[in-house]
């Protein structure tokens, strides 16, 4: 048996269930890999007595039915978490103690796991890179002084690192998939409405979905079976039939048909990429696959008009963090000014840049110019994906325009780091299902990600073809342990 | 401009206008509980009893719509002889006032 933190979900649950080991063992394990880690910044906050009480609970009484049984997993720290405090990486929630679950994490524990801890995350999930957290940038596993992604930055390198065997994160824009592929694991953005929003800090409320970050495709099967549930707390919660995505897990592909959009070959796009894309396109034809050439026309226009919807729900989303009710606030001559002084202190540049942006695209006189014209832009987004659809079963992707960058690297320079976002944005827009898998590695050894985008509601099939190109392309991360003393 | 309705039309410095007059009601929708959460609605209450985690604006908290509201305005519509829409929009508009937990 290997190490308990180097192993994947899927031998971690079976070792448990087979009383190898106990759950109390693996989140010890854990719990003392994390506190040899300080220097990567992941967490936020840390839950570890709490976990061992709890893992102590479930060995005195184990379930073995449960699909997580007394596995401890780490969270970014979007998801509210009763009892536990919700920061957002923000300095405006620096203090805040939900006295509530979200659905996601709710659907999580009742399975078993037990939370471990709350993860580094960009201010709002608002950042490519973890350099917006009031709390300090989370670092990557990969290489010192390398940015995870993000926005689910700690949560990418806490699960790269082996300080959660599995976690979740937020994707409004990319913020699974871009971390996902900068970390060398695989990271899933369900199709919106298959995951609930209740007790998920808002960003974009029309773009945000949880999913599962991991480090293979099984255990992101799994973990999507876990957390997908209809919630009639969430009036955006679909009732669809949800599979029983891990069981129904097959690497049989054969004759199903991949798109390659000509528009995502952007100019300027590193020749690593672009190889990258090549190796992922043989790949997928060893598998059987049949490879089809699809156009969708509109791409060019996917990043500009995310970020002014984005924006503009934010604006909207983030009006209620006023110092009244909760979390930080300042010292004001009278009710305006206290507003004033708390959302200048409390937020940071990043989050008051976009709230700026979208309070202006939503105000009388730039609303049908802007904001109304996005809309529009974004309904035909979604005709591009439908069209294409008609053709093909999936489409496949690079994650990102590049490897991951060095921190400060983007500071100066917000344009460049929202082109991050430029192929995870359309999928958000059109609210579809997008998987990143490890493909390859660039130069420097930095990892690179391929991505897989499905049908609404197909999130099983694009899993099926990310389980069988795994197999073929045998991605092994190089983590050094550098950052351990 | 409909037809045979000219006593419906003002004339203003030799322009033709044709009066049309809209009214903004506000009325509370006899129900138990509030029309985006589940709060109770009860007249008299102590102040801070009939809050929900909704109401004040708490992070990640979603408003449900309350169907049973949905179907009262439905029914007014119904006895105004109006036409009932099949579909409808809300909007969100943003103040910072201190009655407002939302903004």
């Amino acid at each position: 048996m290997s190490e308990i933190t180097s192993q994947t979900l899927t031998e971690l649950v079976e070792n448990i269930k087979n009383k190898n080991i106990s759950s109390e063992e693996t989140t010890k394990a854990f719990i003392k890999r994390g506190e040899k880690s300080k220097d990567l910044n992941v967490y936020i906050t840390q839950d570890f007595s709490s976990a061992l009480n709890k893992a102590k609970d479930f060995d005195k009484n184990p379930n073995f039915e449960l699909k997580l049984p007394g596995i401890p997993i780490a969270v970014k720290d979007l998801f509210c978490t009763n009892k536990v405090k919700t920061t957002a990486g923000s300095k405006i929630l620096s203090n805040f103690i939900p006295p509530y679950e979200s659905t996601v994490t709710q659907n999580i524990w009742n399975e078993g796991g037990i939370l471990l801890g709350k993860l580094n995350c960009d201010e709002f999930a608002m950042g490519s890179s973890n350099e917006t957290s009031f709390f300090g940038n989370a670092q990557s596993p990969i290489d010192k002084g390398l940015v995870p992604g993000g926005s689910s930055g700690g949560s990418a390198s806490a699960l790269a690192a082996n300080l959660t065997p599995i976690t979740i994160g937020t994707d409004t824009g990319g913020s699974i998939r871009q971390p996902a592929s900068f970390t060398g694991t695989v990271g899933l953005k369900p199709t919106y409405g298959s995951c609930s929003r209740y007790g998920i800090v808002a960003f974009a409320s029309s773009l945000d979905q949880a999913g599962p970050m991991s480090k293979n495709v099984k255990d992101c099967a799994l973990l999507q079976e876990i957390i997908s549930t209809y919630d009639e707390k969430d009036s955006t919660s679909i009732d669809f039939k949800r599979n029983e995505y891990s069981k129904d897990l097959t690497s049989n592909i054969k004759g199903k048909k991949i798109g390659i959009p000509k528009e995502y070959r952007v100019d300027g796009m590193p020749k690593e990429i672009e190889d990258l894309w090549t190796k992922g396109i043989e790949y997928a034809k060893v598998c059987g696959a049949e490879i089809v050439d699809i156009s969708l026309p509109h791409t060019n226009y996917a990043l500009p008009a995310y970020y002014i919807v984005a924006p503009a729900e934010a604006s909207s989303n983030l009006a209620r963090y006023d110092g009244v009710k909760y979390g930080y606030r300042s010292k004001g001559e009278n009710l305006i000014d206290m507003y004033e002084k708390t959302r200048s202190e409390g937020f940071g540049d990043e989050v008051k840049r976009r709230i700026m942006l979208g309070t202006y695209v939503l105000s009388s006189g730039y609303y049908d110019a802007y904001y109304l014209k996005a809309q529009k832009v974004r309904k035909l987004i979604k005709d591009d994906f439908d069209e294409a659809y008609k053709k093909v079963d999936a489409i496949l992707t690079p994650s990102t325009p590049s490897a991951a960058f060095k921190i400060g690297e983007k500071n100066n320079d917000p344009v460049s780091m929202y082109l991050n976002d430029i192929f995870t944005v359309p999928v958000n827009l059109a609210g579809l299902p997008a998987i990143s898998i490890p493909a390859g590695l660039d130069v420097k050894g930095y990892p690179l990600g391929l991505q897989i985008i499905g049908k609404a509601f197909d999130e099983q099939n694009i899993l099926n073809i990310a389980y069988a190109m795994e197999e073929k392309i045998e991605f092994k991360n190089k983590i050094t342990d550098w950052w351990i003393k | 401009m409909k037809k045979d309705n000219s006593e419906y039309l003002i004339t203003r410095d030799n322009n033709i206008y044709e009066v049309v007059i809209g009214l903004e009601v506000h009325a509370q929708v006899i129900s138990n509980s509030k029309l985006f959460s589940s709060s109770s609605t009860t007249f008299g209450a102590e102040p801070n009893t009939q809050v929900s985690l909704v109401d004040a604006a708490f992070p990640g908290m979603l408003p449900v719509i309350n169907e049973y509201c949905v179907k009262q305005a439905i029914k007014t519509g119904i006895g105004l002889k109006a036409q009932i829409n099949k579909r409808s929009v809300f909007d969100r508009k943003n103040y910072f006032y201190a009655d407002l937990p939302q903004g």
